[in-house]
C-alpha cells in the first residue's frame, strides 16, 4: 500500500519518525524515574524535596509526549484507510475513467467524511448541469478491499513482470 | 551444398540482425540490447548521447522508460524503487507526447502499456487501469510477448481490485501466450483458494 498523501511533518512521523519519537519519550521517562529513584534512595530530603518536582514535570512531559506518538499512529492509519477507499472507489467508477474526458471534466469523487456513515461516496458530475449522487457502496467496498489485501499478499509484485522488449 | 546452405543462413541470420525493431535506429537497438543484458548504466549512457542527433525521439524516450523501469525491478521495495518508476513514467509520458498524431499507433499501445505497468508499480491504479485498458484495444498491433505481459499487468490490476475472477481470466490469457509471471501468479491464486 503506497504511503498516504500528507505534507512534510507528517511524511517524517511516517517514515519512522513516530518510531523515533517514541524511543525518545521512553528514554527520558526512564532516565527521570532511574533519577527520582537514585534521589530517593541516596540524596537528602532537601535535596529530594528541591529537583522533585522538575523531574516529575520532565515525567509527565514524556508520558504526554507517548500519548501524542500514539495519537499520530491512529491519525496515520486512519488517513491510510480513507486513502485506500478512495482509490477502491475511484477505480468502481469505470466509465468515467475511460471516458477519455480530460480531468476537469470527469465526475468528482469524494469519500464522506463525519456524519457521513451512510453516504460512503458522493459523485458530482459537471459537464452540463450539475448533478449529485449519493450511493452507499461501503460493504462492498470493504469486502473488496479484503480480497485485494489477500491478493496482494499472495501474487508476485508487479516488479517481477520483466519490463518490456 | 551444405556448405553453401550454411553460408545462406548466416547471411540471412547477419541481414537480420542489421535490420533495426520497431523502426529503431542502430543506437537504440544497442540501447535495447544492453538493458535486456542487465548493462543499465550502459544503456543509459547511449540514449543520452543519442538524445540530440537521433530523429526519432519517440523511441529514445520509450526506451529511456524502459531503462528506469528496469532499475525500479532491480531496486529493493522502497523510496529508491518508486524514485525510479516515477522516473519510467516521466519518460514514457515523454514517448506518448512526443507521438503527436499517430495515438493509433503500435508504438502509441506499446507506451501505454509500459505505462500501465509502471503506474501499478507506483499504485496509481486509476491511471494503470487507464492506459492498459487503452493499450489492449490495440493489443493486435503488439507482439505475442508484449500481449502476453499487457495481459498478465492486467491481471494484477484486477487482482489488486478485488476481482480475482478478472484477474483470472487476465492471467489465462496472458499464460496462453506463455508469461511465466501470470502462470505462477495463476499458480499461487488457485493455492490460495481465491477465486
Amino acid at each position: 500500500m503506497a504511503e498516504p498523501d500528507v505534507g512534510g511533518f507528517a511524511q517524517f512521523l511516517n517514515y519512522g519518525g513516530l518510531g523515533l519519537l517514541a524511543i525518545l519519550c521512553l528514554v527520558v521517562l526512564g532516565y527521570n524515574a532511574w533519577s527520582l529513584n537514585g534521589l530517593v534512595v541516596k540524596a537528602e530530603p532537601s535535596r529530594i524535596k528541591a529537583a522533585r518536582p522538575l523531574l516529575l514535570a520532565q515525567m509527565a512531559l514524556s508520558l504526554v509526549g507517548l500519548l501524542a506518538v500514539g495519537g499520530a499512529g491512529i491519525y496515520l492509519d486512519q488517513i491510510r484507510a480513507d486513502d485506500r477507499k478512495e482509490r477502491m472507489a475511484q477505480i468502481l467508477l469505470d466509465p468515467a475513467w475511460d471516458s477519455g474526458l480530460d480531468e476537469g471534466s470527469r465526475p468528482a469523487i469524494k469519500v464522506g467524511g463525519k456524519g457521513s456513515a451512510e453516504r460512503l461516496i458522493q459523485v458530482i458530475c459537471t459537464p452540463e448541469k450539475p448533478t449529485v449522487v449519493e450511493v452507499n457502496f461501503e460493504r462492498y467496498i470493504a469486502h473488496r478491499i479484503a480480497v485485494s489485501k489477500q491478493a496482494e499478499d499472495v501474487l508476485l509484485p508487479i516488479s517481477a513482470l520483466s519490463a518490456g522488449n | 551444398m551444405r556448405r553453401i546452405r550454411a553460408l545462406l543462413i548466416a547471411l540471412a541470420a547477419a541481414q537480420l540482425a542489421a535490420v533495426p525493431v520497431h523502426g529503431q535506429s542502430a543506437t537504440v537497438d544497442k540501447a535495447r540490447a544492453a538493458r535486456l543484458a542487465g548493462r543499465l548504466d550502459t544503456a543509459e549512457q547511449l540514449l543520452k548521447g543519442a538524445m540530440r542527433s537521433e530523429p526519432n525521439q519517440v523511441q529514445l524516450f520509450y526506451n529511456m522508460g524502459l531503462v528506469y523501469e528496469a532499475r525500479a525491478q532491480a531496486a529493493p521495495a522502497g523510496k529508491t524503487r518508486q524514485a525510479h518508476y516515477r522516473t519510467a513514467a516521466g519518460w514514457l509520458e515523454r514517448a506518448f507526447g512526443a507521438l503527436g498524431k499517430a495515438r493509433a499507433s503500435a508504438d502509441a499501445f506499446r507506451i501505454q502499456a509500459a505505462l500501465g505497468t509502471v503506474y501499478l508499480g507506483l499504485e496509481d491504479f486509476p491511471r494503470a487501469r487507464l492506459n492498459l485498458l487503452r493499450a489492449l484495444s490495440g493489443e493486435k498491433l503488439l507482439s505475442r510477448s508484449e500481449r502476453g505481459q499487457l495481459l498478465a499487468s492486467l491481471g494484477y490490476l484486477y487482482a489488486l481490485q478485488g476481482d480475482t475472477k478478472g484477474a483470472r481470466g487476465y492471467f489465462e490469457r496472458a499464460a496462453a501466450l506463455g508469461n511465466g509471471f501470470a502462470r505462477e501468479n495463476l499458480r499461487r491464486l488457485n493455492a490460495a483458494g481465491l477465486r
